[in-house]
């Protein structure tokens, strides 16, 4: 063979191997960039459901002062108005058993406001933030990623009291890292989440049906993981995972102590 | 003025003795943990075995047993290499396989006296599809995004890959080549075995000093 055909040959195959490597380079970022792209727009949207959350919370909050306004107004301010025409009624009768008819009008309309007034209390007590917040924030949060369309999530929050607000807190935390560990890494299609409470004891049930992580693997929890069993352990909970090729499930256990 | 064949014989030297650059990144910077330990201690093997080649070679002695040892190291050590960092165990049946190989080669086709580019080509051969193997799986793995320059591992089989595409044309031709007359031998393909063995160990070297930041 001569010089040239081996030069040639020598030269093509390290040519072909540098272009194997540059080709191989270039899916690798494209990769890279399609993985970063999909992490933005989950990031995005966990942001932008964080906001609609805060917002729906703002604007309940404004329905809330808006009613007890209207009840305060409407009720409480025209009984006191009632209370004050008997009153005044009273202080220009001077036959005695008119006082006294007057006055057992004005009793019973300050029976009746009392009631209203602790009726009230009592209303904007159990209508608590913690209480319809978390409610209402996750089942906003599983309708934002339902309608994102990457996920379908079926969502069952069964919490009839208020749930301390530290608790409230950091229990929607823990749902919204789940859901962005399903949307980031599981490849999953479906997800459910149950949100229960029974006496004290707060159970949350989150489960996907991805791929699913070696639990046993050190090394592969990631940030989010971490995460989640940080605030299980904050709030003195108990978190058990089982995950398999078919999917991953989350049991959070936590008493409520103070609601 | 030098010939080609003077250059060519220079940068053949500086290849023989090219391993002291990995093997010293190595020993100050690299991991000495699995399985950057073993290849660390492939290449101290292996410079002490080019530089017997090379005194041997100064010294008219026939040193072609000491390439058959050389390749069989080189392959076991490639191959101890990514089943560990494949699958995180050596598959010992394997390297007994490719003792086998290399031994067998030895005692039936290329005597220990000749150079064995039959073991060497498979060898090369073997290294380029370990390379492709572990491009592939490093692509479909969903879990792991560390940017390419992040991964040492992929520096090394970069590394890995360049000298074995250098060096599978040389020893798939190397009976021809070490046939031939004198001038012919540093005339042609011996070239691109000396400069990918170079590339592939300066490619290493910054590969084993990744191993550190990693």
């Amino acid at each position: 063979m001569s010089n040239a055909i081996y030069l040639a040959l020598g030269t093509s195959a390290m040519i072909l191997m540098m272009m194997t490597i540059i080709v191989f380079v270039y899916l690798f970022q494209r990769k890279l960039a399609a993985k970063a792209k999909a992490y933005l727009e989950i990031e995005k949207l966990m942001q932008q459901q964080e906001l609609q959350s805060a917002y729906a919370l703002i604007q309940g909050q404004e329905h809330e002062r808006q009613r007890i306004a209207a009840e305060l107004h409407d009720n409480i301010g025209g009984l006191l108005a009632t209370l004050k025409i008997y009153s005044d009624l009273s202080l220009e009768k001077s036959q005695m058993d008119e006082v006294q008819r007057l006055n057992q009008k004005m009793n019973t309309i300050s029976e009746n406001l009392s009631q209203e007034v602790r009726k009230l209390s009592h209303q904007l007590d159990t209508k608590a933030l913690s209480g319809f917040g978390l409610k209402l924030a996750i089942e906003h949060l599983s309708e934002a990623i339902n309608d994102s369309g990457k996920l379908s999530v079926n969502a069952v929050i069964d919490v009839q009291r208020p749930i301390n607000e530290t608790i409230s807190l950091n229990l929607y935390r823990i749902v919204q890292e789940l859901f962005t560990n399903t949307l980031k890494h599981a490849m999953a299609t479906q997800s459910r989440i149950e949100i229960s409470l029974i006496d004290h004891e707060v159970t949350l049930i989150y489960e996907d049906n991805g791929k699913g992580f070696d639990s046993e693997k050190p090394g592969l929890t990631g940030m989010g993981q971490k995460n989640i069993q940080s605030r299980v352990n904050l709030l003195g909970g108990k978190l058990t995972v089982d995950s398999s090729a078919r999917g991953t499930t989350y049991i959070i256990e936590i008493t409520s102590r103070d609601e | 003025m030098h010939s080609f064949r003077d250059i060519v014989f220079t940068i053949s030297s500086i290849s023989d003795v090219s391993e002291i650059v990995p093997l010293t990144v190595w020993l100050i910077f690299g991991s000495k943990k699995t399985p950057y330990l073993q290849l660390g201690i492939f290449f101290i093997v292996c410079f002490f075995v080019k530089l017997y080649t090379l005194v041997t070679a100064d010294l008219h002695e026939n040193n072609m047993p000491a390439y058959h040892l050389l390749a069989l190291l080189e392959v076991a050590a490639v191959y101890i290499f990514y089943c560990q960092l494949l699958y995180g165990k050596v598959f010992k049946w394997g390297v007994f396989l490719l003792v086998i190989l290399h031994v067998g080669n030895a005692l039936f086709f290329q005597k220990i006296w000749t150079f064995n580019s039959l073991t060497w080509t498979l060898d090369m051969l073997f290294i380029i599809t370990l390379g492709l193997i572990y491009f592939y799986r490093i692509y479909k793995d969903e879990d792991d995004y560390t940017p390419l320059r992040g991964r040492p591992d992929f520096i090394i089989t970069v590394g890995w890959l360049v000298y074995a595409a250098g060096s599978l044309f040389t020893y798939l031709m190397g009976s021809e080549i070490l046939s031939g007359y004198a001038e012919g031998f540093f005339k042609n393909g011996w070239f691109f075995q000396t400069v990918s063995n170079i590339l592939k160990d300066i490619i290493i070297s910054y590969g084993f000093w990744l191993t550190n930041k990693k």
